[in-house]
């Protein structure tokens, strides 16, 4: 039985319909990423799963529970990291920590053992006692992190929990995280970073315009585009037209164009070779042709029709 | 989980006292400023500081000696002015020397004129560049005035002995005997002619007795009372503004995905700044009287007293946070609040003496002001420590808890309401 399971959630914020209908589930030990880009509706989907907004349809069950049964229990169970830090910067490290681990429920000397356990966990026990204020980004956003796992949670939701760090501090979160789930934890992973949810998650859910898009493992995600060989021309295309190339439209589907670059895909089944010949007929002035494999930015551009970084 | 979360507040606001010092300090300084300009704390009670009074004594008599003399010999406990006898020439150099705050001329002919019962005309020189010192010389001058006219009016039958006692060179024997008739005149005076108009300090219970304070401290303890309580609406703004704190921290929303219920943290922020406005009004009202030597005659309501205003102003700010959301606007109002109530509430000037007044003004003073929470507390205590009639502090204390409880009460709807559609994440 899944951890948590979201049924069909809906949000509406007057005119605009921020989650359409969103479903998955996120079992024990599982790292579930829900990849898409800024305003595609992941905090506010996270939002829903953990109370602070209520759906206006469809529901959340945790631990096979409806959440707003009894919300205080379903709390008790998952830990939720906000995108934004959410620290007192008066407070030190080790305050917050357990600060948070006390409202969470822990007793005064839990809290204290607790934090503890978790400030060498995160690599800041030699800085336990300094004030948030006075900590990096990168430390600031590894308490914040940390404040959600004071009372052992068996679900952790994280909201993009690695915006704004820089390359170092991400890998050091990333591998915190695994660590995490190889314990038995399940995670609900937000995040618009390709590279991560590709080599973090188990289960990705593409998300745009409050819709779930696609779902599945990276390899089944690949597989959704056919095999296709992707092929990325560089040159001038401006003003070209390649529905109108003679025996374009046959041989090759258009995945992204612009005055620079056009992206194609041709079936797997043809020679890569032949492709390429083809291609380099083509009526345009071709600076650079390279081949590759599909991504899961070849998935989402084949999905939404445009880049995750636009 | 209260308690935690009120500890965890303290200790925030210990860690980042500033706000909290600015506000707690400033009518305290304000008080001092004040005292210095209008009269010293501790010991020195005096109402201004020393009057240096130029005096010229034209005339030279026996009469205008003695009262050089006499204005010379000032008593320790008034000591006030400093008298300067001087020239004309040389006194009117030193006011425009800024060196003299006024001059008063005695003429020539002075005595035999007023002995004579002639008019005569004492002339006074305000230093221009001064304004509250010549003006209490000028006061001064007028009772002098008064008390030569009434001199004059009651004793102009010995004053012909008198002209030819100061004009001649008699015995010390024809003093001792004008003097004796000039007594006995004023005995026979009281019996017949009891004065219509005296002016005495005292209180319900019975005569006046010399207040041990003096009126320099009393008039600490008036601005005590008023300006502090002007600043713990400000104080409590600090307090209350916490909440919008948390929402910008984002700490408000963890708090969210952590308990079900918001209330504990509402009442937190509550306790908090009741707990903090306790503590500043501790420091205001009791470190405020230590400083400056002010002795609250009943200390025990003034604590019920200020407990119920504390009450007011932490209903009155949790209910603005609650109506307005946005940050910005709500630390606007906030402010504008606390100004309007301090000030029209009699907290920061004596605005009362506009009662009964003309106008707009008077409408103001006797419609408005006393319909302000922050006149219920700094009246009452005013009329308390200083009033000579009792002070209605239950009733007051009464209204400021009805209408503290009745804002908590609104915010917490307000509250609930904005939190049931959800807060951003």
């Amino acid at each position: 039985m899944p951890l948590l399971r979201a049924d069909q959630l809906s949000k509406r914020f007057g005119e605009l319909v921020a989650v359409d209908r969103v479903s998955f589930h996120v079992g024990e030990g599982e790292i579930y990423g829900l990849l898409g880009p800024n305003g595609a509706g992941k905090t506010t989907t996270i939002s829903m799963l953990c109370g602070l907004l209520r759906p206006d349809g469809g529901g959340v069950q945790i631990d096979g529970r409806d959440f707003w049964a009894d919300p205080q229990a379903a709390r008790r169970i998952m830990g939720v990291v906000p995108q934004e830090i959410a620290l007192y910067e008066e407070l030190t490290g080790r305050e917050n920590l357990e600060f948070w681990g006390r409202l969470a429920g822990l007793e005064p000397r839990a809290a204290r053992a607790r934090a503890d356990e978790v400030l060498t966990a995160l690599s800041l026990a030699d800085r336990a006692g300094d004030p948030v204020k006075k900590y990096s980004g990168g430390m600031k956003r590894r308490i914040n992190l940390g404040c959600a796992l004071l009372h052992h949670p068996r679900l952790l939701l994280l909201d993009e929990p690695t915006v704004g760090i820089d390359p170092q501090a991400r890998l050091n979160i990333l591998e915190f995280i695994r660590g995490l789930v190889a314990d038995g934890m399940a995670l609900l992973y937000t995040t618009h970073y390709l590279e991560e949810a590709e080599s973090l998650c188990h289960r990705i859910g593409i998300i745009d315009h409050g819709r779930v898009l696609a779902e599945g493992t990276l390899a089944e995600l690949q597989r959704g585009l056919g095999d296709a060989r992707i092929f990325v021309m560089e040159g001038r295309f401006d003003g070209a037209a390649p529905e109108a190339w003679p025996g374009f439209g046959e041989r090759f589907r258009v995945m992204q164009r612009s005055e620079r670059q056009l992206v194609v895909a041709a079936p797997a089944a043809s020679d890569p070779a032949d492709c390429l010949k083809q291609l380099l007929a083509l009526p345009v002035q071709l600076e650079n042709v390279s081949l590759k494999r599909p991504s899961l930015n070849d998935v989402f551009l084949q999905l939404t029709g445009r880049e995750l970084r636009e | 989980m209260l308690r935690m979360l009120v500890l965890k507040d303290l200790l925030r606001a210990r860690r980042n006292p500033l706000p909290w010092l600015i506000f707690l300090f400033v009518p305290l300084v304000t008080v001092g400023l004040i005292g210095a300009i209008f009269g010293g704390g501790g010991k020195n009670t005096q109402l201004i500081s020393r009057i240096r009074l130029g005096v010229v004594d034209e005339d030279d008599s026996i009469l205008t000696r003695i009262l050089r003399g006499a204005a010379g010999r000032q008593p320790a406990e008034a000591d006030f002015l400093e008298p300067v006898f001087l020239s004309r020439a040389a006194a009117l150099k030193q006011i425009d020397d800024n060196q003299l705050s006024a001059v008063v001329i005695l003429p020539k002919n002075f005595t035999s004129d007023y002995l004579h019962g002639r008019p005569v005309t004492l002339e006074l020189v305000k230093n221009p560049a001064e304004s509250i010192k010549p003006t209490l010389v000028e006061e001064g001058a007028g009772i002098l005035v008064v008390g030569l006219n009434g001199l004059s009016r009651n004793f102009s039958a010995q004053f012909g002995d008198l002209e030819a006692e100061f004009s001649g060179d008699r015995e010390f024997r024809a003093w001792s005997r004008v003097f004796e008739r000039i007594d006995d005149n004023l005995q026979r005076l009281e019996k017949t002619r009891p004065g219509l108009a005296w002016y005495t300090k005292g209180d319900a219970k019975g005569p006046a007795k010399p207040a041990a304070a003096g009126m320099g401290r009393e008039m600490f303890g008036y601005m005590l009372l008023g300006l502090p309580a002007m600043f713990l609406l400000f104080l409590g703004s600090i307090g209350i503004a916490d909440l919008h704190r948390e929402v910008e921290l984002h700490t408000l929303v963890r708090f969210q995905t952590v308990r079900a219920s918001l209330a504990p943290l509402l009442v937190s922020k509550v306790a908090f700044a009741f707990v903090m406005l306790v503590l500043c009004a501790v420091v205001m009202f009791g470190g405020g009287a230590l400083a400056f030597g002010v002795t609250w005659k009943h200390p025990l309501t003034l604590l019920i007293l200020v407990l119920g205003y504390v009450l007011f102003v932490g209903g009155l700010m949790a209910f603005i946070v609650a109506l307005i959301p946005d940050q910005r606007a709500a630390d606007g109002m906030r402010t504008v609040a606390g100004m309007i109530l301090g000030l029209a509430g009699n907290c920061a000037m004596p605005l009362d003496q506009l009662r009964g007044a003309a106008g707009i003004a008077g409408f103001f003073a006797d419609r408005i002001m006393p319909a302000m929470p922050t006149y219920w507390f700094a009246n009452t205590a005013r009329t308390l420590e200083f009033g000579s009639t009792a002070a209605p502090w239950m009733l007051a204390t009464a209204k400021l808890v009805l209408l503290g409880a009745g804002c908590l009460a609104l915010a917490t709807w307000l509250f609930h309401r904005r939190f049931l559609a959800g807060v951003r994440a």
